[in-house]
């Protein structure tokens, strides 16, 4: 099967083997640096910046420093991050509430390292939805305040969202009872809070629950957002033998978002390298499953390329509800599943979601240089000032 | 008198050879120049008294004591003013 557009045009070409090389120097050794130019401002819109700085800085690269501000400032808001969650898991788990880390945090607890390389847009935290009331409470006598990020949604939402903000930093809170704005997103997040994994103190979905979370988050954005979700979605699947592909082939079916998963892990694959020949014939047997037709209405819904060429793809209604995550209107009363049908219903999610924070966007405003010697005259955060 | 870091209240990290600090209480965060960043990390290893700090940096630095206790004082100072380090 074809994986990607003929002739990508060249700015593509460049980051995308970028991209590659800064997934590779997420394995901690140099990797061997691409003679392609380096596409800054692509790479840095991808969420690609803080890796990039990694992989230039491991191979000596002095082109690194065009990415440290973001690798600096993705650490610091992750700092910030994990550990006002730790503080609010604690506080849940006090009152008996089991939180369970979804996304970014998630990823950064399953694989440690360095919390700069996986930058965020906030804290997202799963309860199960009768616990959702003492969560709440919980966040709330923590300083925390809740905030409508989507008006419209009027509290249907399948999270809401708090924001706390002591200081300079703002500090976002993602309180879900699911995991995507469907129906079966319910039941794959019942099936998280039964099972997670528990990883240094904290609970996370497993693998195969977090590939699945991870493809219908990129479902709900159209397959236009970055490539942070591909990261994490290669990293995840990195880790799966064949048993775990045939687990996850399972689950996505079982759950109806196989199409949603083949359509990601392509992205992935086609952004980040296809990984081993055991991934290889796992991404094969999930486009395998979906049978052909279903499989080539897909590459046209969700090109490989689309993260970076903004087309708005999957912008409709039938490819998204139908074709990819076809469980989405499942089990609905006629009439509300009608509505999810409805084109404005689509374009009014993404439109919020744009309009929604940054990714790895901090908010800080001081960065006192307080040590001695000479302060060095390079870079800092967006806003920072340093005292007279 | 020795002074420490609150690991409960203060995370941090090295970015490039500087300490990028965030006081998780306030959300203010700070960054450290690389000398600062080498006075942090002893202190981030064990809690030291001002004058082992000057010591460990002079050592450092190639210097003699008296050439960095000014700076290593003030710097100590600035510390404890943000919360960032105790003394106890």
């Amino acid at each position: 099967m074809r994986h990607g557009p003929r002739d990508p045009e060249p700015e593509v070409r460049a980051a995308r083997v970028w991209a590659a090389c800064a997934f590779r120097g997420l394995a901690g050794e140099p990797a061997p640096l691409p003679d392609a130019p380096l596409p800054v401002a692509r790479l840095s819109g991808l969420g690609l910046g803080p890796l990039l700085y990694r992989a230039l800085s491991l191979a000596g690269d002095e082109r690194a420093s065009l990415f440290v501000a973001e690798f600096r400032h993705a650490t610091t808001a992750n700092l910030l991050r994990m550990g006002h969650a730790r503080r609010l898991a604690d506080r849940l788990a006090a009152e008996g509430v089991g939180a369970v880390l979804l996304k970014g945090a998630a990823t950064l607890v399953r694989f440690g390292g360095e919390p700069g390389v996986r930058p965020m847009a906030d804290l997202d935290l799963l309860v199960a939805p009768a616990d959702v009331p003492r969560a709440s409470a919980v966040l709330r006598a923590g300083g925390l305040t809740e905030r409508d990020r989507y008006p419209s949604s009027g509290g249907r939402s399948h999270s809401m969202s708090f924001v706390g903000q002591a200081g300079p930093l703002a500090f976002d809170v993602d309180l879900h009872r699911g995991v995507a704005p469907w129906p079966v997103a319910a039941a794959l997040a019942r099936a998280i809070l039964a099972s997670p994994d528990e990883v240094s103190g904290w609970r996370i979905p497993g693998i195969v629950d977090a590939v699945c979370v991870a493809a219908l988050h990129r479902a709900s954005q159209g397959f236009v957002g970055g490539c942070l979700d591909l990261v994490d979605l290669r990293r995840l699947t990195g880790l799966l033998d064949e048993d775990g592909w045939a687990r996850l082939l399972a689950t996505s079916r079982r759950f109806g978002i196989e199409g949603a998963v083949y359509a990601s892990l392509r992205q992935a694959s086609w952004w980040l390298g296809a990984g081993s020949p055991v991934a290889v014939g796992g991404l094969a047997a999930l486009g395998g499953a979906l049978g052909a037709a279903r499989r080539a209405l897909l590459h046209g819904l969700a090109p490989v390329d689309a993260p970076i060429r903004s087309r708005p793809v999957l912008n409709g209604p039938l490819g998204r509800n139908l074709l990819v995550v076809p469980s989405a209107t499942r089990g609905l009363p006629a009439l509300v599943a009608a509505a999810r049908l409805m084109p404005f219903r689509v374009a009014d999610e993404w439109r919020r979601h744009r309009a929604g924070d940054g990714v790895g966007r901090a908010t800080g405003r001081v960065l006192a240089q307080v040590a001695f010697g000479a302060a060095p005259a390079e870079t800092e955060p967006p806003g920072a000032r340093r005292p007279a | 008198m020795k002074y420490r870091i609150d690991p409960a209240r203060v995370q941090w990290r090295v970015v490039d050879g500087e300490a990028v600090v965030v006081d998780v209480d306030s959300t203010y965060y700070y960054g450290l120049n690389r000398s600062g960043t080498i006075v942090w990390r002893l202190l981030a290893e064990r809690a030291m008294s001002r004058e082992d700090l000057v010591e460990s940096v002079a050592s450092e630095y190639g210097r003699s004591p008296s050439d960095v206790a000014g700076d290593v004082t003030a710097l100590l100072e600035d510390l404890v003013r943000e919360r960032l380090v105790e003394e106890h």
